[in-house]
């Protein structure tokens, strides 16, 4: 099999440890370096903002859900931001809804729940779970990744969705 | 109380509607409006067996709201029973949800589970359906 370059499709579930840290320290280092404000590109600027959206979510208090339920674990939050990071490396779109799960985990959407639909779940610091619904086909789909697994699959599906995002 | 739940009757019938509590959206969640199929999904960490609900029969939107767990700010969703039993996937297959009472021996009126086939587990085809069955409802708040 012929493999492309670099694409966002032959990512892997798979990041540097000090990756998180690294994007803002060198965002606001060159910003410092030329004395002017910092303003970080769109995709920067997008990956600090998501890392504060899961800072949030770790603070989330005991019993967010009204039923007892525990925010996500520093762990499920770091395989959440290693997720993310692997799927944005190349052409991506941000997902429309980032929320916690009853169970720990943190939620990605893309699409639209009416036509085509795209779900990612990072449930522990290694694992993701995912789900694919196309209403107008008939279709449903879902499936587990690894770290250290192909994100082909995924990035294929959230590419679909995309196209149908738009807000409520 | 319901006479129905103190005396043990295991059967809610098809055209009852039942109420599922949803906490207010964090500040950070973009859009913030926005039902998601995390909504209608188990706290495995709790091995819970199956989606709180509320039968309308028994408990009031407000006494719903207004339970010492529920969170200021939170607004109800609504489903008739018969609905979540027919609840099927894209695909056409009946995902075989039910709606069983579970008022723990009366301490808890009103209260009831959605249940697939196997407790403990709710399918993501099941969350995402169900939340598209709910979310028809529109928010339903005290007021």
């Amino acid at each position: 099999m012929t493999r492309a370059p670099a694409t966002v499709s032959e990512r892997q579930f798979a990041f540097p440890r000090n990756r998180v840290a690294d994007i803002s320290i060198v965002a606001r280092n060159d910003a410092s370096r030329t004395n002017e404000p910092f303003i970080p590109t769109e995709a920067q600027a997008w990956l600090l903002s998501f890392i504060e959206e899961i800072e949030q979510l770790i603070r989330l208090p005991r019993g967010w859900d009204s039923n007892g339920a525990l925010p996500p674990d520093s762990n499920t939050a770091l395989g959440a931001l290693e997720l993310i990071y692997s799927l944005a490396q190349l052409r991506w779109s941000q997902p429309t809804v980032t929320t916690a799960t009853r169970s720990g985990g943190i939620q990605f959407e893309w699409g639209n729940h009416d036509s085509i639909y795209f779900e990612l779940e990072c449930v522990s610091r290694d694992t993701a779970e995912y789900f694919f619904s196309d209403k107008t086909r008939h279709i449903e789909k879902e499936g587990i990744v690894h770290s250290g697994e192909s994100l082909g699959e995924i990035a294929s599906l959230i590419r679909h969705a995309q196209r149908f995002s738009r807000q409520q | 109380m319901s006479i129905e739940d103190s005396t043990g009757d295991d059967h809610i019938d098809d055209d009852e509607v039942v109420y599922l509590r949803v906490p207010p959206f964090p500040p950070f969640q973009k859009p913030q409006n926005w039902l998601t199929s995390a909504n209608f999904k188990l706290d495995l960490r709790k091995n819970e067996q199956g989606l709180s609900v509320y039968r309308a029969k028994t408990r009031s939107v407000m006494q719903v709201l207004q339970d010492s767990n529920a969170i200021p700010g939170s607004f109800v969703v609504s489903a008739t029973v018969g609905e979540i039993r027919n609840l099927k996937n894209v695909a056409g297959t009946l995902l075989n949800l039910d709606v069983l009472p579970r008022d723990d021996g009366g301490k808890n009126p009103g209260h009831a589970e959605i249940q697939s086939p196997t407790p403990g587990q709710i399918s993501k085809s099941a969350s995402k359906n169900l939340r598209d069955l709910f979310a028809r409802s529109g928010r339903i708040t005290e007021s």
